[in-house]
């Protein structure tokens, strides 16, 4: 499973002031932590909502300079912003990950020209300039324009990774199954690599972590490749190398042993 | 327990499927359509918006709370539309997404939050552009607009909405009132773009504009 550490991100209010007021040791640190945690990818956020897009692009520069060579680990580009994410790769360098290209207007090409450029691996969320389409269905249709787009542009389709899309349980009593369907049709009928974004289940709710890593299990069974995740959060990792133990992905359960052996494994 | 009580029971717990019949029963015993309302069912969404807000109630709950509350009204508004009761709707707002932003489910919750706690409201739906908006509070007159965003990139969409209102002169005499929302969304950052007011969530936000329709 692929781990993409979420913590670097301008709407946590700490990290927003360490973006702020320039603070490149407290995202090292952050980043480092994470890395050790497991992830593969450090998310790197800077929409502070200060200012105009401009200084989003140089906070990106910014932020992306102090983490390329923090601990070793390749960034993930997160904007929806064409200036953001040309500043973040131009910085970065060959082999990050776009968070993310969607099927919008004025997103989709210019996106993954450039991410084909700079050999990334890329985020893919089948939305459109309609909206968050509702059902399993919908969803795999617009991602399936998005595999289209990426033949065009020359971008490997096994570089792409699509989220299914995660809805509050809270609002809606059939959201977790409509993101498990939708997911359930991407490895079937699309044969793509698959990543959720975990938290936005639990909007709303109580005892947020207990519904989180529950989803992340469910969703792995239906073949989840990736996940965005807090890696830091203990009870979710453990439930990730239980997950991957019983799914036959961790030979002689090395892994979850170890993990137990570290005393980081949380029933 | 008096009827009244029972009935703003019933809209904390959510009693879906007794509340036509409760209001039903509560009007065959001679109470009027407003005194339900008002010393019944409203006094439930108010125990329902403080103890949201002070996380002892779930946005699930809060949502089977406001249908209970859409359920009693079906049965109440031709009465309270009759016009001799003379109750009037608490007032009229106007929702929409800003430009860029396709994001529904904030401003659903906070339409049917608005609805449950007696106002009117038109939804313009999302990635409404600030031209659309004006055109909107000058077809639709409302008292108070909502601007929602759920992306800190749209944030700068919302900016030039609430500059457009003003600059179509709207705000001139004082009486539309500009409340701002959505998860990136802060009081400051609604201070600074010259918004009115904040909401910090659905339930939040109708308490705002109660108080500043009120005074």
């Amino acid at each position: 499973m692929l781990i993409i550490g979420e913590l670097i991100n301008a709407t946590r209010k700490r990290v927003k002031e360490a973006i702020l007021n320039k603070d490149g040791v407290f995202l090292q640190e952050l980043a480092c932590r994470q890395a050790e945690a497991g992830a593969s990818y450090i998310d790197v956020n800077v929409a502070t909502g200060v200012g105009r897009k401009q200084n989003e692009a140089e906070d990106m520069d910014w932020a992306v300079k102090q983490l390329k060579a923090a601990c070793n680990k390749p960034l993930s580009i997160d904007t929806t912003n064409l200036e953001v994410l040309e500043a973040g790769l131009r910085a970065h360098g060959p082999g990050a990950l776009v968070n993310s290209v969607s099927a919008e207007q004025g997103n989709l090409y210019p996106f993954l020209e450039l991410a084909r450029d700079y050999k990334c691996t890329v985020i893919a969320l089948p939305i459109q300039d309609a909206g968050i389409p509702r059902d399993e269905n919908a969803r795999a249709e617009v991602a399936a324009k998005i595999i289209e787009a990426a033949g065009k542009t020359n971008f490997p389709v096994e570089k792409l990774y699509f989220d299914p899309l995660v809805m509050p349980l809270g609002v809606d009593d059939h959201s977790a199954s409509v993101t498990l369907e939708t997911l359930r049709l991407f490895k079937e009928k699309l044969h793509v690599n698959t990543v959720v974004g975990l938290t936005n289940i639990s909007h709303g709710l109580p005892e947020r972590t207990l519904l989180n890593r529950t989803f992340l299990t469910m969703a792995m069974a239906k073949g989840l490749d990736a996940v965005i995740v807090n890696p830091l959060d203990k009870r979710v990792m453990s439930s990730l190398l239980s997950g991957e133990a019983l799914k036959g992905n961790d030979p002689f359960c090395g892994n979850y042993i170890k993990a137990f052996r570290r005393g980081s494994l949380i029933p | 327990m008096s009827i009244l009580n029972e009935l703003a029971k019933s809209i904390e717990e959510g009693k879906l499927q007794e509340i036509k019949e409760q209001v039903s029963h509560a009007l065959a015993e001679g109470l009027s359509a407003e005194e339900i309302l008002e010393k019944g069912l409203m006094q439930g969404m108010d125990v329902v918006g403080k103890r949201f807000a002070a996380e002892d109630m779930f946005i699930p709950e809060v949502m089977l709370s406001a249908r209970t509350m859409h359920e009693a009204l079906l049965v109440l508004r031709p009465l309270l539309e009759q016009g001799d009761q003379n109750v009037k709707m608490k007032g009229k707002v106007l929702l929409g997404t800003v430009e860029g932003d396709i994001h529904d489910i904030g401003k659903s919750l906070v339409e049917m939050m608005f609805v449950a706690n007696g106002f009117e409201v038109v939804d313009i739906g999302e990635n409404i552009s600030p031209q659309a908006f004006v055109d909107a509070i000058k077809e639709h007159k409302p008292d108070v607009v909502g601007l929602s965003a759920l992306l800190t990139t749209t944030m700068p969409a919302m900016a030039r909405t609430v500059e457009a209102i003003s600059a179509a002169g709207l705000r001139d005499d004082g009486r539309l009132k500009v409340i701002v929302g959505g998860a990136p969304v802060t009081e400051e950052f609604a201070r600074e773009i010259n918004a009115d007011y904040y909401g910090e969530n659905a339930l939040d936000g109708v308490e705002v504009v109660k108080q500043a329709l009120a005074g």
